[in-house]
């Protein structure tokens, strides 16, 4: 295990409220989180309690209705958009239930992609491509479309596509959800070896068994955080 | 750069993916801005391209607007036309002028390898090609020392066209004679290629010294007859010198011989007083661009030209629109694709280059195909514009400024429809969208809202199109349907110019007895007459005339006149009202007889029987009338279709004296076209040299005469048709895309007892609003834009309620055929399947 040590992300008081048709709901509230460089924490909870909102914020692809967000010690509130996408392009990497490649692109390309928007050389992106899906067993299969690859093989990809940019935190969103166990549990060992070597990870589960892969499990309830576990906890 | 050329990469292949998307785009661009190319092409040939020649810029036109006495010989403005007397005086100002140039075009008889043809030569000063600046590309060209003694030089020049055409561009026909109206003429060179002089619209064969006149124009020579007015006269502006500035210092010149010619009328007789003589010597020379030579074709034919562009445009908006819609459906099947760009890091600015590049490739491929497509339909255009619209020249090559413009289309085009769709695809929310877990996104009222405001947008355009193609076609029935006052039925005609194969007047005559004899005796032929000016060609002869106890003598008036031959009338079927028709018993020698037409007859003999009044040629001090009028016909159209009746008069052609040509009708029980090589080989046997031109029915002349509005409603009838099959195909996607959003809100309406008619009530009420916001912009933009254009329009108005009536009918008729298969599909839906629907 990694000894965790200075604060990567912080939230103090935040609130989320979605405003539709005149119907206020509250998606999150009063949330206060902490995550050190070199965690891994998992956010569980039931369906609708607000998890991937929270996942949202904390990867920037949403913003809070209150409260405030550092991440790497900066306040991400009053960012620009083109800050924000510059923010997750390098520094946030992601991993959805659902995979989302591009369909249209090669397991290469897609995996390319966080490195062409961010500018970097086509030999740079091509030992960094190859070297990511090394990492996650997947260098045979560069010039597969995802329709010609297996869900697990799908999301090793994904996983790659996370890596490729060297992020300060990969954001998973139920990498699991779409997987059979067999698949699930060869993913989240990804996952645990890429944290043993390094890699802050935050995890959204509705499972506890992969919820307990983590250091640290949030559990919301309503928007809340009603709970918070540590591995040796769970492990007890 | 490489993230571009992966744009690239990546955009080809998302279009070859979807080959049918791409299909549809592709084509529907091709169509628009193919014949954006065609018509522009047309019009870049016509309205804008430049002379050929040196500096263009400082050429100008002279004209001198007010009354001219004398002969005329113009082809539409009078002003633009000079005596050749007042021309050297004009050429003789070199303070602001590096030359002045005067030209005027003649119908030529060119006998070469044994072989006479029909062609058009160009009769022009010594310093014609030195002026312009327009060099040789064989031998030399005309000089002013070819042009000092009136028939003494022989020479011309023959154009690069008629050079590679009829000599196989052989070098060899240097100082070769030629017989030219029967004048033995030595070519010394042949004008650069592509000078085809300086007329849109004629392209003359022969560059003729203007001093061999007489030998071109035997009938007529008119050098040195201060008010036989017949010349074009252009100048080459000094360099820094002005229009306004030529003007001030050409009217100094001016007076004075404006003073000369009067006192050459006088000597003829017409002697101008008060009111009318200041009104003469007011004339002053007004100076108007030259750079697109004269512009007589620009003049008759720039406003129906300028209204197909501006229709053709409109295709092109509609076809945009129509990608537009496509790619805004693409782009809501693509949320998903662009939420995970984003959430990765792409820009918004990355994202819309990515769609924009797509957008270009669509749009390049489109404007490729639509170049050929263009290419073709200018291929057809031009040879309708050359063979039937008399306007010679005008060719389908593809030049710089048509590719320029093609490129330019293709790229408004990527951007007008690319550029919306690819920010409202980039501008999508991510969360919401990766938290979809469908394959696809579905998209918002916001972007269902405007796409219907894009199919209204077509459905307005359409309603444009559609307005102004029906006022075009229901201006050519009109016209169409107009008592010529003649019967086209049966009746053919073909023209000779004796007078070019040197025949003198007596023996015009005599051929033309003759031949009338001849023609009369072939199988078959019912009657025979004949004309000096052919019908309905925009031909015109007048003059002015002075009528037996007029109570004042207009000096203005000026009527147009013909000579025709004994049964005239009765072969083209005009009725004669009373007195009676020419017969062969007015000859020469005869008394001098005329028949009048009712306009005439209203006009002068409002309140009396003119039959015996008499009334001369001319006007003056001196006229005696001492013709006798014989006969009333019923008004026929001489000119043009489009003509008004007015006041004209015949003359027996055995008394008109000099006969400048001769045009034959020809009326047969059978289809006239049989007896065609008949009439060949019955004047070839009078006169085996003499070349007969012209050879067509009276009907196919109607046609030609109504070219220009036969070419317009054809084309804004085909591309209101294009526009209101893309307004279907429109209207048809965003019905099909609403159905299938709409099918859970459907099925649960059928689940809760909703009968067909009401689902289908449903679908319809989409498209009516659509059509009617539609409708309700596009119309009044059509009578606006009528209204501007009424001049083009004839029997028919812009108010005419008819004409938005049967364009709202249309719409609404293609609305329906577009809502059929969505409305049906939508009543077909299972409840069932729809509650489970995501």
């Amino acid at each position: 295990m990694v000894e965790t040590s200075s604060t990567l992300i912080k939230m103090e008081g935040v609130k989320k409220v979605f405003l539709t048709d005149e119907v206020e709901t509250h998606a999150l509230e009063e949330i206060h989180l902490e995550i050190k460089k070199g965690e891994y924490i998992s956010i569980a909870g039931p369906s609708g309690c607000g998890k991937s909102t929270l996942l949202s914020i904390l990867g920037l692809l949403d913003s809070p209705s209150d409260g405030n967000y550092s991440l790497n010690g900066q306040p991400v509130a009053k960012l620009t958009i083109s800050e924000r996408t510059r923010i997750r392009n390098r520094e946030i990497g992601f991993i959805f239930q659902a995979f989302n490649l591009i369909g249209d692109l090669t397991v290469y390309e897609n995996v390319e992609l966080p490195l062409t928007y961010r500018g970097t050389s086509a030999a740079e992106r091509k030992q960094k491509v190859q070297q990511s899906l090394e990492r996650v067993g997947m260098a045979h299969r560069l010039r597969h479309y995802p329709s010609q690859l297996s869900g697990g093989q799908q999301q090793r990809v994904a996983v790659a596509r996370a890596l490729v940019g060297d992020p300060l935190i990969l954001m998973a969103d139920e990498p699991t959800g779409n997987l059979d166990s067999k698949n699930g549990e060869a993913v989240m060992e990804l996952l645990r070896d890429l944290h043993r070597n390094g890699a802050t990870i935050c995890m959204v589960t509705h499972d506890q068994r992969y919820a307990n892969f983590a250091d640290r499990t949030i559990h919301l309830f309503d928007g809340r955080i009603v709970e918070e576990t540590r591995e040796a906890e769970v492990g007890a | 750069m490489h993230t571009l050329w992966q744009d690239l990469k990546y955009g080809l292949r998302m279009l070859l993916k979807n080959p049918g998307f791409t299909a549809i785009a592709v084509l529907t661009l091709a169509l628009g801005i193919g014949a954006n190319t065609a018509i522009f092409s047309l019009l870049n040939q016509v309205l804008l391209r430049r002379l050929p020649v040196r500096s263009p810029e400082r050429l100008v036109i002279l004209k001198s607007p007010g009354p001219k006495r004398g002969h005329v010989w113009s082809d539409g403005d009078d002003s633009e036309i000079f005596s050749y007397p007042v021309y050297k005086g004009i050429a003789k100002n070199t303070s602001v002028f590096d030359g002045a140039i005067a030209r005027y075009e003649f119908s030529a008889s060119i006998a070469t390898h044994g072989q006479t043809d029909r062609g058009s030569g160009e009769l022009v000063t010594g310093n014609y090609f030195e002026t312009l600046g327009v060099g040789p590309a064989l031998g030399r060209l005309l000089t002013p020392a070819d042009d000092d003694v009136q028939g003494a030089h022989p020479v011309l020049v023959l154009s690069h066209g008629y050079w590679t055409q009829h000599f196989g561009g052989d070098s060899g026909v240097l100082n070769q004679t030629i017989l030219v109206n029967d004048t033995v003429m030595t070519i010394v060179g042949v004008a650069q290629a592509g000078f085809t002089g300086v007329q849109v619209g004629q392209t003359p064969n022969i560059f003729v010294p203007m001093t061999m006149k007489g030998q071109m124009t035997p009938i007529r020579n008119g050098l040195d007859d201060w008010n036989d007015h017949f010349l074009a006269v252009l100048a080459r502006l000094k360099p820094g010198v002005s229009r306004e500035q030529a003007e001030a210092a050409m009217n100094v010149d001016y007076h004075p011989l404006l003073e000369q010619q009067l006192d050459h009328l006088g000597s003829t007789g017409d002697h101008l007083h008060g009111k009318d003589r200041d009104e003469f010597l007011s004339k002053k020379i007004v100076l108007y661009p030259g750079a697109q030579g004269r512009t007589t074709v620009q003049r008759d034919s720039g406003p129906a030209i300028w209204a197909l562009f501006a229709m053709v445009g409109l295709v092109l908006l509609i076809a945009c629109t129509n990608v537009a819609n496509l790619l805004l459906a693409r782009g809501a099947a693509r949320q998903r694709e662009f939420a995970i760009r984003s959430a990765l890091g792409a820009t918004k600015g990355l994202m819309i280059r990515q769609l924009m590049v797509e957008s270009f490739l669509c749009a390049v491929a489109g404007g490729g195909l639509g170049l050929l497509l263009g290419s073709w339909l200018m291929n057809i255009l031009t040879q309708a514009v050359v063979s039937e619209g008399g306007v010679q020249g005008i060719t389908s090559n593809v030049d710089a400024r048509v590719l320029g413009f093609a490129a330019a289309a293709t790229l408004a085009s990527a951007l007008v429809f690319g550029l919306i769709p690819a920010w409202r695809v980039a501008r999508g929310s991510v969360s919401q969208v990766l938290k979809d877990q469908g394959s696809t996104g579905s998209a918002g009222p916001g972007h269902v809202r405007f796409r219907k405001a894009l199919v209204a947008g077509q459905v307005a355009f359409t309603a444009l199109l559609l307005a102004g193609a029906t006022l075009f076609a229901q201006t050519l029935w009109n016209l169409r349907k107009q008592n010529l006052g003649l019967s086209t039925e049966n009746l053919i005609t073909f023209s000779i110019s004796p007078q070019l194969s040197g025949y003198d007047a007596p023996r015009t005559i005599a051929l033309v007895d003759q031949l009338r004899q001849r023609l009369a005796g072939l199988p078959g032929v019912s009657g025979v007459g004949s004309s000096q000016i052919p019908v309905l060609t925009g031909t015109d002869m007048g003059t002015n005339i002075t009528v037996e106890g007029a109570q004042s003598l207009d000096t203005d008036l000026h009527i147009n006149y013909d000579a025709v031959s004994p049964n005239y009338f009765s072969t083209m079927k005009v009725a004669l009202l009373s007195g009676r028709e020419f017969t062969d018993a007015d000859t020469a020698t005869s008394p001098k007889v005329t028949i009048i037409n009712e306009a005439m007859m209203k006009k002068f003999f409002p309140n009396r029987n003119p039959i015996g009044v008499h009334i001369a040629m001319g006007s003056g001090d001196d006229k005696k009338p001492d013709i006798e009028i014989v006969g009333v016909v019923k008004d026929a159209k001489e000119s043009h279709v489009r003509d008004n009746a007015r006041p004209y008069f015949y003359r027996p052609y055995a008394q008109f004296g000099k006969l400048f040509g001769m045009t034959f009708y020809v009326r047969t029980s059978q289809d006239p076209l049989l007896i065609a090589n008949d009439l060949r080989q019955t004047v070839g046997q009078q006169d085996a040299n003499l070349p007969i031109y012209e050879l067509k029915t009276v009907s196919r002349v109607v046609d030609e005469d109504l070219f220009a509005e036969r070419v317009i409603a054809g084309l804004s009838s085909s591309f209101g048709a294009l526009a209101a099959i893309l307004a279907a195909l429109g209207i048809y996607g965003v019905l099909a895309y609403l159905v299938v959003q709409r099918t859970r809100e459907i099925g649960i309406r059928l689940a809760l007892g909703a009968a067909s008619s009401h689902v289908r009530a449903l679908v319809f009420k989409e498209v009516g609003w659509m059509v009617l916001a539609g409708v309700a912009v596009g119309l009044p933009a059509a009578y606006a834009l009528a209204r501007l254009s009424e001049s083009l329009f004839y029997g028919v108005h812009a108010g005419d309620v008819t004409v938005y009536l049967i364009s709202l009918t249309v719409i609404v008729m293609i609305a329906a055929m577009a809502c059929y298969v969505p409305s049906r599909r939508a009543t077909r839906i299972d409840p069932i399947v729809a509650l489970r629907h995501e």
